[in-house]
């Protein structure tokens, strides 16, 4: 099966205050059919140039990407009805209704009006569509930015940041969204820098920073990535055997933390974790408990863009 | 050119809060012509004071207290008939002068002439005036309204037109089109609210004879030629909205395009040049006004006046529409 989305040594640069900024440099990635795939950056870190590369509004510098096996922009009028994108903040005519705007866009392909009042209805409007967009909150506007997704019932949705003003219903809500669309069969490609969002509810992800690719594969594997992991470590007794506990293992070279619970935590890798309890039982000191603190992907990403982060600053 | 693709577009710039504005601007401008023309409407003679001398007694019409009241077509007719001697005045009498001669010394005396005016609101007359009166304010108004189409759109929705329709030169050449088929839908839109208002004038304050088929085939063809104007106008605005993304800046540049017209057309050098400015055969055609002694410079015939119109407007839309395709949307 042919990717979804598939990116050859994109780059891109633009000049801005006299300078030629890299917004992107050699970006490879491919997106498979179907599943949801999360696009992981830090503000600036190119996210949004890709998506407007990958739907046109921007000319590549340089490398490739096919839509579907087209390239695009190119071939772009011809699997337009295929893809759905959602690019920052939604834009509509202030004036118009939401149920205006979409029923611009729908007649503009042909679509049947009834599509519209189906997907207002799909996510939430219906009540507001008659509404001028311009009286719409933030949440509001991304939910019609959504909705003019839908329209097209695309094969691939491509959403950029698509949790944006949205309250935590609204994100329940989107979450679940997405989640139906890839039953559908559906490929969602959602950027985000909101990282538990994306370790809630996309399949793959893949990792950016200063326009570079850094990791991409199935969120447990980018879980799993990193030399270091985190154990919680507890010994029987009072506050001060653990003080005595943890100044022994800080005095042997170990990394040693408290959490806001007070628990002591220290990072090892996963084949020396036996050693804690070894080192501490030397000092008299019995181990109660020795587990490893769930990663979350919050950690794995500061760990695996530490390098582009520095190198940014 | 998909034809769904134009009524979307047809849609998209009716439907816009300032279709309403424009209208009204324009059924105001109709409404005012025809007040005016119709405030006007009398059959009651006018009386222009004058000086007279040797004024034969068969002119006089009557005596308002010690001044007498002579008939303006008796003195008329009079031109150069009892005056004798040197001419040593002209007195104006609604716009015709006339000589009141100095007799042997004799002397000059106060007198009212008497002009029968019918001023009534004759359709068959009046509505090529009115149309004449509005046509270029549909000029400007339909550089408005094609202006503020694109300009809104690029602040606002076209990222996400582009996402149903990445044919970018496709997307502006139908723009184009509708804001051309726009400007000329009002523009007779507002021609048939002005003919209705002058027929209702003439019926009811005036007269309604001399509407025959060959009146109603020139004022169509007046109406088209304001209608071509409009059309030519709007991708003008368009197209200089769409490079500055702002509709202030397509208005401000037509209108200070007359300004610059007066101050070319001062000058020697400059008259060549404001012969090419749009504005300049742009309400030539819109006014019906052609030849060497009207107030457009180097326009002489209304085929001359399209072409440089239809060249100026085709250029900027070639060129906006390249423009257009290769623009980042950021």
């Amino acid at each position: 099966m042919t990717a979804a989305i598939s990116i050859e040594a994109l780059t891109k640069t633009y000049a801005a205050r006299g300078q030629q900024v890299r917004a992107v440099d050699g970006l490879d990635l491919e997106i498979p059919q179907g599943g949801i795939f999360g696009f992981l950056g830090a503000n600036g870190a190119g996210k949004t140039t890709t998506i407007r590369a990958i739907v046109g509004h921007m000319r590549a510098t340089s490398g490739t990407i096919r839509v579907f096996d087209m390239p695009v922009p190119k071939h772009l009028p011809s699997i337009i009805d295929r893809v759905g994108a959602l690019v920052e903040a939604p834009l509509f005519f202030p004036n118009f209704s939401g149920r205006k705007n979409l029923s611009l866009l729908a007649r503009s392909r042909g679509f049947p009006q009834e599509r519209v009042d189906s997907v207002l209805a799909t996510v939430g409007l219906t009540d507001r569509a008659g509404s001028r967009f311009a009286t719409y909150s933030l949440g509001m506007k991304q939910r019609l930015g959504v909705a003019s997704v839908l329209l097209k019932d695309p094969d691939l949705l491509i959403l950029d940041e698509p949790a944006n003003g949205l309250d935590p219903p609204g994100i329940l809500e989107m979450r679940k969204l997405m989640r139906d669309l890839s039953a559908q069969g559906k490929t969602v490609f959602v950027s985000s820098h909101i990282l538990s969002e994306i370790e809630h509810t996309c399949d793959r992800v893949a990792i950016i920073a200063r326009g570079k690719l850094v990791r991409t594969g199935s969120v447990q594997e980018i879980l799993s990535t990193g030399t270091t992991s985190r154990y919680t470590v507890k010994v029987p007794g009072d506050s001060a055997v653990r003080d005595n506990a943890a100044r022994s293992l800080l005095a042997a070279g170990w990394s040693v933390f408290a959490d806001e619970h007070g628990e002591m935590l220290v990072d090892v890798a996963a084949e020396r974790a036996h050693e804690i309890t070894a080192h501490l039982a030397n000092d008299g000191l019995w181990v109660s408990e020795l587990a490893p603190v769930a990663r979350t992907l919050e950690a794995a990403f500061l760990e695996l863009t530490a390098d582009a982060q520095g190198g940014a600053q | 050119m998909s034809m769904r693709l134009l009524n979307t577009e047809l849609r998209r710039y009716f439907s816009r809060r300032v279709m309403v504005g424009g209208l009204l601007a324009g059924l105001f401008i109709v409404l005012g012509v025809n007040i005016f023309q119709l405030a006007r409407s009398s059959t009651s003679p006018d009386l222009n004071d004058a000086l007279t001398v040797g004024v034969p007694q068969k002119c006089l019409v009557r005596m308002s207290g010690p001044t007498p009241i002579y008939s303006g077509a008796c003195v008329d007719g009079l031109a150069n008939g009892p005056f004798e001697g040197q001419v040593e005045e002209h007195i104006d009498h609604g716009g015709r002068s006339f000589g009141v001669g100095v007799n042997n010394g004799a002397e000059l005396k106060p007198a009212l002439i008497e002009r029968a005016q019918d001023r009534r609101l004759h359709i068959s007359a009046t509505f090529s005036k009115a149309l004449k009166i509005i046509g270029a304010p549909m000029v400007f108004l339909s550089i408005l309204l094609a202006s503020s189409f694109l300009a809104a759109d690029f602040g606002t929705s076209i990222g996400t037109q582009l996402m149903f329709e990445p044919r970018r030169r496709l997307t502006y050449l139908t723009k184009t089109l509708a804001v051309m088929i726009g400007a000329a839908l009002i523009t007779l839109a507002l021609a048939v609210f002005a003919f209705a208002l002058q027929y209702i004038g003439s019926a009811t304050r005036g007269i309604t004879t001399g509407m025959d088929g060959h009146w109603f085939g020139l004022r169509l063809a007046d109406t088209g030629r304001i209608m071509l104007a409009a059309a030519i106008a709007a991708p003008l605005g368009l197209a200089v909205a769409a490079l500055t993304k702002r509709t202030v800046a397509a208005v401000g540049m037509f209108f200070g395009m007359y300004i610059v017209l007066g101050v070319l057309g001062g000058t020697s050098w400059g008259r060549p040049i404001a012969k090419y400015l749009p504005i300049n055969s742009l309400t030539a055609l819109a006014v019906n006004e052609f030849g060497p002694n009207t107030n457009w410079f180097g326009i002489r015939t209304m085929l001359g006046a399209l072409m440089v119109a239809s060249i100026i407007a085709l250029a900027l839309t070639a060129l906006t529409s390249a423009w257009f395709e290769r623009r980042e949307m950021r």
